[in-house]
């Protein structure tokens, strides 16, 4: 057993993603729900698929394979849409995420999450806290809050703009 | 819980804003009510600051009151002088309210600095000759006079600490009184007596209302007479036997006549004490509990939603019945609690009073400014946010529309231009007019403009009308030099977007010489509408049924058929939107589609569907940041069925055809 030595214990939630296996804070997950059928918002970024009824509130559900440019499988009966509490300039940001199944829920101590490899990864280290390795298995841990911030719809109003000026 | 300086800011902000009112009441014209309420309201101002600790508050109040005590004996000492000293006060006043702390330096020096302007200016009032004194209200009272008071203790006197019987002798200092104490029946709850006294004193008004100040929601004060009457032994007799037969606050008479009359009825108010009556016919309810109330009420109508689905599926007569009963009421409970939150538009009309005032005196014009239909209600939010794109377009007015007092002379046009706000309520809206009888919009300049800017390349595609919608684009000003008030180009396009952001409409009009006016319309609430509910693919849209004018039928080929995105319908060439590619749906079309026409902003344009599935009461939910910057969907709404619906923004839809037109023909 590791000495626990004042470092933090976190809890994550790990789901796939594609071939790959992604993690996050479990307090950062609200709920974890079955595929809904979403209704699709026009004119938005590629990545927001659209919204769902959550608790009566109009949740934003994005999809993630997109966002991490992985190829688009149809939903299975396991796809699941992960609700996420985000701040996102400091207000609270509720929104959701597709993936592919859930894994699992596990603790780590902070020392063992490993800094990622400048190129040896295909994302950008930007989106990702760092690696976990447990057994065979490399799990990617997300900043969630990178990863889902909203600049990326700004910019395609701006284009259209410009377009019209 | 509020502190007592939040409270005492709050009553402060409302005495200054009706002093305000009053000074731009006797800018136009002396009358010695308004001086009277003006000396009140600056006395009343000076107590409360100095009960609270804001030192500098009440120093300048009361220098401004002896400088309108002044006034009120001799009039003549009113000047544009001392009205502008006193808005330059109010506008310093409300700056040091935000800095309760008196931390910044500039503030504090310039409290100082006023201070002593005010001296100043008593001074020179005191030490110029005084013509007659003459009495001009009613309220100044020389020599001694009775009163009447009546107190009516609440419940929770006791719990209040408050000692009558001390207050009452403190009456000594004034003069000679007479207490009656009697009992009540049917009084106020737990209440069973009832106190007068009869004062006579040589005071002034305010004198005697300071002594009751802690109570005065339970005091009436009435004069009697301008003599002593305590002198009399007449009337010392009728009002010990009219105090034994009183009863509680019912008609009343004094058996003789060279004496008072006095005459309580609970629905008539006391001239005198109106002010004080009107304050308990309302009460003052904190904002978020309304919200919470709106929430509540937002619920209820989606689930009665469910309600009616459910009822239709079970094909149960008796719950279809009660189902109905309940939609009914649902739509009275709606209406209830949105008029809460409704408010006259007159709140900020002093806002707007004062901006034209001093906008004209920037820009050397001279300007009346008509207001009428105040008393019409807007929601609570939309007054709050109307108060600026008002605000810029009565800037806009003045600046541009208003010419110099010279050129409208020349015109043959009255000196004095005329700057009307006209506020009326039309079926589910409520519409502000802003009308203007100044130089109008230039077509041809803003044409000129425009082809400049390559917004328009041939001048037969953009109608008058057209060009004239195109000062609300972004960038967009024919004003050659940006004057210290308008002619950024930020404004109109500001103005535009924050009225639609309210889901309302601005339309102009205008008239080269004559003028020009603006009419905002705009809905009575903002979080429940009613919408037809349309259907395309398996997208569920709503449209606000306020702006739909026609239905129709068309086929998939005629629609297609034409090369331009119009349709005839009536005779009329109507641009129309298919939303099928605005939403990407790759699915075949039906062979026969819908058109819903929509008029806004004068302009008239369908939204092609699948199938118009029926009315809907829709309650808006909050719209993500995200989805803010979109052009089509302005919010969201939750259908019985639980599935979400799109709520079709019209104004971002028209401005999406028109930038559409602007790019195609740069093709």
């Amino acid at each position: 057993m590791k000495t626990e030595q004042m470092s933090e214990k976190k809890s994550l939630l790990s789901f796939n993603l594609g071939k790959e296996i992604f993690a996050i804070p479990v307090n950062k997950v609200l709920e974890v729900l079955e595929m809904h059928k979403i209704t699709s918002v026009p004119k938005m970024p590629e990545h927001i698929k659209g919204v769902i009824n959550f608790r009566g509130e109009i949740l934003p559900v994005i999809d993630t394979r997109i966002k991490f440019k992985l190829p688009d499988i149809s939903d299975t009966s396991k796809t699941v849409i992960i609700v996420l509490d985000l701040i996102n300039n400091g207000k609270s940001l509720i929104l959701g995420a597709v993936a592919d199944s859930v894994r699992d829920v596990f603790e780590v101590y902070d020392q063992d999450i490993k800094a990622v490899p400048e190129l040896s990864v295909r994302y950008k280290a930007e989106f990702l806290h760092g690696i976990i390795k447990i057994g065979e298995d490399f799990i990617m841990l997300l900043d969630i809050e990178k990863v889902f911030s909203l600049e990326d719809v700004d910019v395609i109003s701006e284009v259209k703009e410009a377009l019209v000026s | 819980m509020e502190t007592f300086q939040q409270k005492f800011i709050q009553d402060a902000s409302e005495l200054l804003n009706k002093l305000e009112s009053d000074i731009l009441i006797l800018e136009s014209g002396q009358d010695n009510e308004s001086i009277d309420r003006v000396f009140r309201t600056l006395h009343t101002l000076k107590g409360a600051s100095k009960m609270f600790g804001f030192e500098c508050i009440g120093k300048i109040s009361h220098n401004l009151e002896s400088a309108f005590d002044i006034v009120r004996q001799n009039p003549i000492h009113l000047d544009k002088g001392l009205l502008n000293l006193t808005l330059h006060s109010i506008d310093h006043i409300r700056k040091v309210m935000m800095d309760s702390e008196c931390k910044n330096e500039k503030i504090v020096k310039h409290s100082q600095d006023l201070i002593k302007q005010i001296e100043d200016l008593v001074l020179t009032f005191q030490s110029t000759p005084e013509i007659l004194n003459s009495v001009y209200s009613e309220d100044i009272i020389s020599g001694v006079c009775t009163w009447f008071i009546a107190i009516r203790p609440s419940s929770d006197f006791v719990k209040r600490g408050v000692h009558l019987q001390s207050i009452i002798s403190e009456l000594k200092e004034l003069g000679n009184y007479k207490c009656f104490l009697h009992p009540l029946s049917g009084g106020k709850e737990g209440i069973s007596e009832a106190w007068d006294v009869y004062l006579a004193t040589d005071a002034e008004k305010f004198k005697i209302e300071d002594v009751f100040m802690f109570i005065q929601d339970e005091v009436e004060l009435k004069l009697l007479s301008k003599n002593n009457l305590l002198i009399d032994a007449e009337f010392l007799k009728s009002i010990e036997i009219f105090s034994n037969e009183a009863e509680d606050k019912n008609v009343q008479k004094f058996p003789d006549t060279s004496l008072a009359e006095i005459i309580f009825k609970e629905e008539k108010s006391d001239k005198i004490l109106e002010n004080e009556r009107i304050a308990t016919l309302s009460i003052k309810v904190s904002a978020s509990k309304i919200d919470h109330l709106m929430n509540l009420v937002s619920e209820f109508v989606t689930t009665e939603a469910e309600l009616s689905i459910a009822a239709d599926e079970l094909r149960n007569s008796k719950i279809k019945v009660i189902s109905e009963k309940f939609e009914r009421l649902s739509r009275q409970f709606r209406d209830n609690a949105l008029s809460i939150r409704l408010v006259p538009i007159d709140t900020i009309m002093v806002q707007l009073r004062r901006l034209v005032r001093d906008v004209s005196e920037v820009c050397h014009k001279e300007v009346e400014f008509i207001a009428t239909g105040t008393e019409t209600e807007f929601d609570k939010t939309i007054i709050d946010q109307l108060s600026e794109p008002l605000i810029h377009i009565l800037r806009n007015a003045i600046d541009h529309g208003i010419e110099l007092p010279d050129e409208r002379e020349k015109k043959g046009k009255n000196r004095i231009g005329q700057i009307t706000l006209k506020a009326y309520n039309a079926g589910s809206h409520a519409i502000i007019e802003i009308i203007d009888d100044g130089s109008g919009i230039n077509i041809e300049k803003v044409r000129e403009k425009a082809k400049l800017k390559g917004l328009i390349k041939t001048e037969s595609d953009f109608s008058d009308k057209d060009i004239l919608n195109l000062i609300f684009t972004h960038g967009f000003s024919t004003v050659d030099k940006i004057s210290e008030v308008s002619g950024r180009g930020v404004g109109m396009d500001v103005v535009y977007q924050s009225i639609h952001n309210l889901r309302g409409e601005l339309n102009v009009d205008t008239q080269r010489n004559m003028g020009t006016k603006l009419l905002i319309k705009l809905p009575l609430t903002l979080s429940i509408i009613d919408t037809s509910l349309v259907k395309v693919n398996e997208t569920f849209l709503l449209i606000p049924i306020s702006f739909i004018e026609s239905c129709h039928e068309i086929s998939h080929e005629e629609l297609i058929g034409r090369s331009n995105q119009n349709v005839v319908i009536e005779g009329e060439l109507i641009p129309y939107i298919y939303l099928r590619k605005e939403l990407h749906i790759i699915a075949e079309p039906l062979s026969k589609e819908k058109l819903v026409v929509v008029l806004i902003n004068n302009m008239r344009f369908a939204i092609v569907v699948d199938s118009i599935v029926g009315e809907y009461q829709a309650v808006l939910k909050p719209i993500h940041e995200i989805f803010k910057k979109q052009e089509i969907v302005s919010g969201f709404s939750i259908l019985g069925d639980g599935s979400v619906a799109l709520v079709i923004d019209l104004s971002k839809l028209i401005r999406h055809l028109m930038t559409n037109r602007i790019l195609n023909q740069n093709k």
